[in-house]
């Protein structure tokens, strides 16, 4: 399995990463070119609100179309030019990970908890865990009480208040 | 001419009201500081305090945020000169003569010539708004939908154009932006488009979110992947221009101003061209061409003269055509909105106190910014040591309370995070993201009057009936010509490149 996921990883070292945001790309605009067929193109008023996404999204879809070919021919980005090594990766969805969490614990635990798990769960990689305890929860609860008495945003709270 | 002076009296007076000129010097305050941080920008600032100015009156949100831009380009400077550090992408020219100047110990002299620069330049762009904004709002008025649409268009491909090193991933960029702006509410029939049957949709995606995650988010992903970063800072040593610089240092001031200003009122520019021009022409202008890159006042003073000068132009296309000409614009325009404004040529009729509030409140912006330029200029320096490994997570959570506080839910968090990895995907593949912004805030006025045209002439003849339609979209294909050839003879500069302000 081990082996498997190095071959993998190598081999997508050397693809070439413009293709495949361009494919991304063309999916993205076929969404839009289908569901605009949704929506009326004439109404009995005149044009209907179909028109503009239609013509929108056949444009977009063959600009993914051209720029797939030409990341292809000219424009050739490999996964490993354009995106850090597996550390500078690893930090990156250190962090997409950490505002996930956030997301999804805050609206139970309150804003405190969940920003200070975030925050500590980014700052435990570069401090040691007391330091990273104490910075988490202290910008955690500057920013709540900015935030929250200051400018009075109704941010999510626990049972507790915080 | 006289009238406008009136007017500007008038938003004077509301610009020195005491609650006004503290929101202009948070503003100020903020903008500088987010100059002088490496890993945020106007853009990412901007959109950040939009949420925090909904309490406030439209006059007082606007004043604070456009302190947040002019700011910007005060702060870039303190970094670029102290620790060779562009705080933002118009200041990069700066490090080349003040980075030298600071080594020789004439940071003081740096940073003062570019103080000066940066306050003649934006108060002179200032008067050249409130000369040439009026007029042109006039006759933007005499626009029908098919001369505004042609409008966006030559917008739209000045911004292809002018950014990006690839025509064609700057096509890519226009559409992310323009798909992403058909979800939601149609303005003109009412449907609802695109929403995934999410009601949180259904009023579309805002654009304060999506530069949040664009711009910001996206930057702290690209920044948390070395967090290794340190900084020196050299004094501040206090120092006076030598017998013979004063001469071309004023010249190169009043060329930046000019420059700076006229380089605004182009969609699709951001502030780094014209200090990127001000420094190759003063350096062809110089008797001493050799000397620049070894640390001269008139390095300095033009690029940071025509950054700032920028500012006032930029403004124009937006309070006369309500077109913005960069994202941190395109932001502000989206604040405009959000306080029931519509920027355009009527906004000088419907709104005139807004308007020339914010016009009068960037004179009292400039004074501030000036005092708090060189005195601070130590503790400034200061607050651009703070390592990375902490000033990302601080910047991220207040992203974070920045996209909750749009509509006070966990959705546009959700939101912002889905953009701020596309946000950085963007830039590993060297797409620019500027045209996504200022596309987004401009497609429902697009896709309005095309329609509008196309109702009122029973087709697209309005197109290419109107001299006006005719000669924007001809220079519209001209753009992008002259692009593609330009981009195959590899004579675009790499700071054309750039995202940021």
């Amino acid at each position: 399995m081990e082996k498997q996921i190095t071959r993998f990883a190598s081999w997508l070292k050397k693809q070439n990463a413009a293709f495949f945001f361009s494919i991304l790309f063309i999916l993205f605009s076929l969404y839009f070119l289908i569901t605009s067929f949704d929506y009326p193109y004439h109404t009995k008023f005149g044009i209907g609100p179909g028109f503009f996404p239609r013509w929108v999204s056949i444009l977009a879809f063959i600009t993914g179309v051209i720029y797939s070919l030409t990341s292809v021919i000219r424009e050739k980005f490999s996964f490993e030019d354009a995106f850090p090594g597996a550390k500078g990766i690893g930090n990156v969805l250190l962090v997409v990970a950490s505002i996930v969490l956030f997301t999804v614990i805050a609206p139970y635990t309150g804003f405190v908890i969940a920003g200070s798990l975030m925050l500590f769960s980014i700052f435990i990689k570069q401090y040691t865990l007391s330091k990273s305890i104490i910075y988490a929860t202290l910008i955690t609860v500057i920013c709540f009480l900015i935030f929250k008495k200051a400018f009075s945003v109704p941010l999510p709270i626990n049972a507790w208040g915080f | 001419m006289i009238e406008s002076l009136g007017s500007l009296m008038q938003g004077l007076a509301v610009a020195i009201s005491p609650m006004n000129i503290l929101y202009c010097f948070i503003g100020c305050a903020v903008g500088m500081l987010v100059g002088v941080l490496p890993g945020i920008g106007p853009t990412e600032a901007t959109a950040l305090l939009i949420p925090l100015t909904y309490g406030m009156s439209p006059v007082s949100a606007i004043i604070m945020l456009c302190g947040i831009y002019y700011g910007g380009m005060y702060g870039g400077t303190i970094t670029s000169v102290l620790i060779n550090t562009p705080g933002e992408a118009a200041s990069v020219v700066t490090c080349l003569d003040g980075y030298p100047l600071a080594k020789q110990g004439r940071a003081g002299v740096a940073l003062k010539v570019a103080a000066y620069g940066s306050f003649v330049g934006g108060i002179l762009s200032i008067f050249g708004l409130v000369l040439l904004a009026p007029p042109l709002a006039d006759w933007a008025l005499k626009f029908g939908p098919s001369e505004m649409f042609a409008l966006l268009v030559f917008g739209m491909c000045m911004v292809v154009g002018l950014m990006g090193k690839s025509l064609i991933r700057g096509l890519v960029s226009i559409f992310i932006g323009l798909l992403l702006a058909l979800v939601g509410m149609d303005t003109v029939s009412g449907a609802v488009r695109f929403t995934l049957g999410s009601n949180q949709l259904v009023g579309g995606l805002s654009i304060v979110t999506i530069c949040m995650g664009l711009f910001g988010l996206s930057e702290i992903l690209v920044g948390m992947e070395n967090l290794s970063q340190t900084n020196k800072v050299s004094s501040v040593a206090s120092s006076k221009l030598r017998k013979g610089e004063w001469g071309p240092t004023i010249g190169s001031i009043i060329r930046g101003s000019f420059l700076g200003f006229f380089m605004g009122l182009i969609p699709g520019t951001s502030s780094a061209i014209p200090a990127l021009i001000s420094y190759s022409m003063e350096k062809r202008l110089s008797k001493h061409p050799e000397k620049f890159g070894t640390g001269i006042p008139e390095g300095v003073a033009g690029p940071e003269t025509a950054n700032n000068s920028y500012v006032g132009g930029a403004m124009i296309p937006l309070f006369t055509l309500g077109i913005p000409c960069s994202p941190t614009i395109a932001i502000l325009m989206g604040a405009f909105m959000l306080h029931g404004l519509t920027p355009g040529p009527t906004l000088f009729i419907e709104n005139p106190i807004v308007v020339w509030g914010t016009i009068a409140s960037m004179f009292v912006g400039n004074v501030i910014l000036l005092i708090m330029n060189v005195p601070l200029a130590n503790v400034w320096a200061k607050v651009a040591q703070i390592p990375n490994k902490m000033l990302y997570p601080v910047v991220l959570i207040v992203a974070i309370l920045g996209a909750y506080t749009v509509s006070n839910s966990m959705f546009e968090v959700g939101i912002m995070l889905v953009c701020g990895v596309i946000g950085y995907l963007l830039k590993k593949l060297d797409i620019p993201m500027a045209p996504i912004a200022l596309v987004f805030v401009l497609s429902e006025m697009m896709e309005r009057s095309i329609l509008q045209s196309i109702k009122i002439n029973k087709g697209l003849s309005g197109l290419y009936n109107s001299p006006i339609c005719m000669t924007l979209l001809i220079l519209s294909v001209i753009i992008l010509i002259a692009s593609l050839f330009a981009e195959y003879s590899n004579k675009k500069s790499r700071f054309l490149t750039s995202d940021d302000e």
